[in-house]
């Protein structure tokens, strides 16, 4: 799933591992996350997207081709 | 079932076991007396295929229990690195170590099948057999185990969870 983590990421200058960090999570997941290879749960998409103030929907582009 | 796999202890006792099971059969059987008798390609009225006939004559000898060892090893290690994970596996890992189970349980399963019909096609020597796949199959459960916990391994301390 396309998704803008890496820009607010960076808009805040963090690395993955940090904000891996700030989400509980490992720089691997941020990692994956960020790349597409993985889709996170609706726990972790909703902590990172109050980390950066914006609604789940505004992080995560939600396509219809995308649904499993 | 998912849920336990968050927790490294999990996947140490597991993998400690299983290690300890067959690593304590290689050591009572090697050089044990019972055991050589079973084995059937160190007959020598036989003209076996040099693959088995060496195979046979290193588990006649006792050398299992090198294997055994190495086994003991390999756990040690991954142990040593699942205790320096402080906490438990995020989800990323949880999947990740979840479609490795998936994997080396469809491999099994085809390897079983593969192992049966081999026995059928060539009845004779199934300890010698039996014994080469439990030695490569758990071998490389353990090898890919501690690729698995070499990757997962953190040097940072617990982190803060946003609040």
């Amino acid at each position: 799933m396309r998704n803008l983590v890496k820009v607010f990421r960076e808009e805040r200058n963090l690395t993955q591992k940090e904000l891996g960090e700030r989400v509980g999570v490992s720089r691997q997941a941020i990692n994956a996350i960020e790349t597409g290879k993985f889709d996170p749960s609706i726990w972790l998409a909703y902590d990172l997207a109050r980390f950066f103030g914006v609604s789940i929907e505004a992080l995560f582009l939600f396509e219809e081709n995308d649904r499993k | 079932m998912i849920r336990l796999l968050r927790y490294p202890a999990i996947n140490g006792i597991f993998i400690s076991l299983f290690s300890a099971f067959y690593s304590l059969i290689f050591f009572i059987t090697a050089g044990h007396i019972e055991f050589q008798r079973i084995l059937y390609y160190t007959s020598s009225t036989l003209k076996p295929k040099p693959f088995w006939s060496n195979w046979a004559a290193f588990l006649h000898a006792g050398n299992q229990k090198y294997i055994g060892a190495a086994i003991i090893i390999l756990t040690l290690l991954i142990i040593v690195f699942l205790i320096k994970q402080h906490r438990p596996y995020d989800e990323y890992q949880v999947k990740i170590l979840a479609n490795c189970f998936m994997t080396a349980g469809f491999i099994t399963i085809c390897a079983v099948a593969l192992l049966f019909f081999y026995i059928l096609s060539e009845h004779v020597g199934t300890v010698e057999k039996m014994t080469l796949f439990i030695i490569v199959h758990w071998i490389s459960v353990l090898i890919a185990d501690l690729v698995f916990v070499l990757y997962c391994h953190k040097k940072k301390k617990i982190s803060l969870r946003y609040t």
